[in-house]
């Protein structure tokens, strides 16, 4: 089923290795253990991966507007749609075979422009009349498909998250109401988790690969139950969540991430632990929503010292362990863990605020930019 | 041991101790979390400045001046304080930082700073229309402090404030039709140039990247947003100015510049097509697209070879 041969695999996965390796410090530059793994299938860094696969995007998505735009019936679209989804997976297997490519970015955009372009030809195919979801259904259904029939040809981990996102909205598209809806996709989630962590018989590198996908599938489970999530930027009073539902997911939202921390120590997998630290930081972050409290400006500066102390807790409750370990955790920094490349992007982030670009001093009240003087920035007015 | 491990341990590869530290790794029989104890301080750094941000904003007339002055100034002082006392001497080189929260307690201290002055400016308008000043003078702070600290975050918050200075500060003159372009790009020209001189002087070699990557995107955004149309003088240095960064990165392997000196230029290249065809054929829009896509698609795909070993 996947294109790529297991030997492939496996001198991609190794030469990765290395790469991590070498990033930590643990290894040197030496050719020969690169020769030793392999040749390096060839794929590109990140950046011309994401400028190859924009590309071959636009040029995809260009061309089927171009060819679709003005075909009225149903049907001719469904099947015309179907044709570039079919030219669009030959013409990525076909540089695959003879580029000898693995990621490249512009087969990747080429497969899921392929999986879009299935999923409305599905749609068209069908007729839904004005039910509007009915049409999502078969979209969703279809795309799901598409991704998870990519993800095992391919191996793409984007592949994978369509499918994962595909498959909610397909749950979102059956109208069962908000409390069940919210259940199902929780209970997706997790089944797809449980899948993704116990499916018998993956290799040590697919699991790898599957890392990110349970990620975000930990995350999602108790973000859907989080009733509260769209009003967590909010900060007047809302009124409180109330009823048997209500207070079992504000339960959940604690219990779960709490849950996924646990499962995190004891796998011991970066994952989870960040699943479950997010969870908990976002079912923090929905207390006053959830019970209808009004926000306080210094919010923010409160929880941003709760996470100064917190890390600072760690470190020391680290450092403090038998050879600074406390089993198999430790603070030790392997490569560079702070913000390194990204610090010009990081105050950047930090500092494109309002108060950045201040207008000058004013007799008026003071505007604009609260809560966001992050760059360090001095400004004449707010 | 894993087979891969075994094999380079067993050439000579990697040292017994190493072998060990790798085989601990990929078994997780040991987790370093070093990575999210630094997060957890960076977040908080950021949310402790977004938080006293908005309560100084929203809670000025129940807290008082006097108390904002004295909370804000207080902590930052603080920070400062508690920089220059566990801070290690400065050094031409790398320094290590005493502690994990080093880097992140000065940035603190930094914000902080700007939140003082712009609440001073703001109450009392000490500078007047000179207020920008603060901009000026924050920003050569936050560089020095960032040499003697050695912190790169500081740094790039630094050149910001500095980035805004002059900004500001040039279109006052209104030499030029909008004069803090021209001042915006020679900025970004002259933060390209000192990466080059940090990369190959001898103090603080590792900040190159944060010049460069600043000087580099703040350059050509700023002569991005005049490369409207093909007979613009802007469009022309734009194209010159993506060869010329296309060129090094290539030959340096830089593919994160080589990214984004494409990036640039297709862009710009396809709103003058657009803008010279008048926006309002869709058809003609859409092949535009379509091929100037494809023609750049087949440019990369044609050099591939040549990012073969850009292994990500």
């Amino acid at each position: 089923m996947r294109i790529f041969p297991d030997d492939l695999e496996d001198r991609a996965y190794n030469h990765e290795r290395l790469s991590g390796w070498r990033g930590a410090g643990l290894l040197g530059h030496d050719p020969a253990a690169d020769a030793l793994a392999g040749e390096a299938p060839a794929h590109a860094a990140w950046p011309l991966r994401v400028l190859l696969f924009g590309f071959a995007a636009l040029a995809l998505g260009a061309f089927a507007v171009l060819a679709l735009k003005d075909l009225k019936g149903r049907v001719d679209s469904a099947l015309a749609a179907w044709l570039l989804a079919a030219a669009a997976v030959a013409s990525a297997e076909a540089l695959i075979r003879r580029l000898k490519v693995r990621r490249f970015g512009a087969e990747e955009a080429l497969v899921a422009g392929a999986v879009l372009l299935l999923a409305y030809g599905a749609e068209r195919f069908f007729p839904t009349g004005s039910r509007w979801h009915f049409s999502t259904a078969i979209f969703s259904a279809a795309a799901a498909l598409g991704a998870s029939a990519a993800y095992l040809r391919y191996g793409y981990r984007l592949a994978s998250f369509g499918a994962v996102a595909a498959m909610g909205v397909f749950v979102g598209s059956l109208e069962q109401g908000e409390h069940a809806t919210r259940l199902m996709l929780a209970a997706l989630y997790a089944g797809l988790l449980a899948a993704a962590t116990w499916w018998p018989g993956l290799p040590p590198r697919e699991r790898r690969r599957l890392e990110l996908v349970r990620f975000f599938l930990a995350l999602s489970v108790p973000l859907c139950l989080n009733l509260r999530l769209d009003r967590l930027l909010q900060s007047w009073s809302q009124a409180p969540v109330t009823g048997a539902f209500g207070m079992a997911t504000f339960a959940a939202i604690f219990v779960i991430p709490a849950i996924w921390l646990a499962s995190g120590a004891r796998e011991r997998s970066r994952v989870m632990l960040w699943a479950g630290a997010i969870g908990l930081l976002v079912a923090q972050c929905s207390i006053k929503p959830y019970l209808g409290l009004k926000r306080e400006p210094w919010d923010p500066a409160l929880l941003g010292l709760e996470l100064m102390i917190l890390g600072l807790a760690l470190k020391r409750w680290l450092d403090a362990g038998t050879g600074s370990r406390r089993g198999a955790f430790s603070s030790e920094a392997l490569g560079d863990p702070g913000p390194g490349k990204a610090a010009g992007l990081l105050a950047s982030v930090a500092a494109a605020s309002p108060s950045a670009a201040p207008s000058g001093p004013s007799s008026q009240a003071p505007k604009g930019g609260g809560g966001s003087f992050g760059g360090g920035g001095a400004s004449g007015g707010f | 041991m894993d087979e891969f491990v075994a094999a380079l341990r067993s050439r000579g590869l990697l040292e017994p101790g190493a072998a060990k530290r790798v085989e601990d790794l990929e078994t997780r029989a040991h987790l370093p979390l070093a990575r999210e104890i630094h997060a957890f301080l960076y977040l908080g750094a950021a949310l402790i400045l977004a938080g006293v941000g908005a309560a100084v904003k929203d809670r000025l007339d129940a807290l008082g001046p006097a108390v904002i002055l004295a909370v804000v100034g207080g902590t930052a002082s603080a920070c400062f304080a508690y920089a220059f006392r566990t801070g290690r001497a400065f050094a031409p080189e790398r320094v290590e930082q005493p502690s994990a929260a080093f880097d992140y307690v000065l940035y603190l201290g930094c914000g902080l700073v700007g939140i003082f002055f712009s609440f001073l400016e703001w109450k009392w308008k000490l500078l007047g229309p000179s207020w920008d000043t603060y901009l000026f003078g924050s920003g050569l702070l936050f560089a020095a402090l960032a040499y003697r600290f050695d912190n790169r975050l500081v740094l790039g918050a630094g050149l910001l404030n500095l980035a805004g200075w002059l900004g500001l500060r040039a279109a006052r003159f209104e030499v030029f039709h909008a004069p803090s372009k021209p001042a915006l790009v020679v900025y970004g020209a002259a933060l390209v140039a000192l990466a080059f001189a940090t990369r190959r002087g001898e103090i603080k070699r590792h900040f190159a990247d944060t010049y460069l990557t600043l000087g580099a995107h703040l350059g050509l955004m700023t002569l991005l947003t005049g490369a409207t149309d093909f007979i613009r003088l802007e469009f022309w240095i734009l194209m010159a100015a993506c060869a010329a960064l296309g060129a090094w990165s290539m030959a340096a392997r830089r593919f994160d510049t080589f990214a984004a000196a494409v990036g640039y230029a297709y862009v710009s290249t396809l709103i003058c097509a657009l803008h010279a065809i008048g926006w309002r054929d869709f058809d003609a829009t859409l092949w535009i697209v379509l091929l100037s896509s494809a023609a750049v698609l087949a440019v990369l795909l044609w050099a591939r070879a040549r990012f073969r070993e850009a292994v990500s």
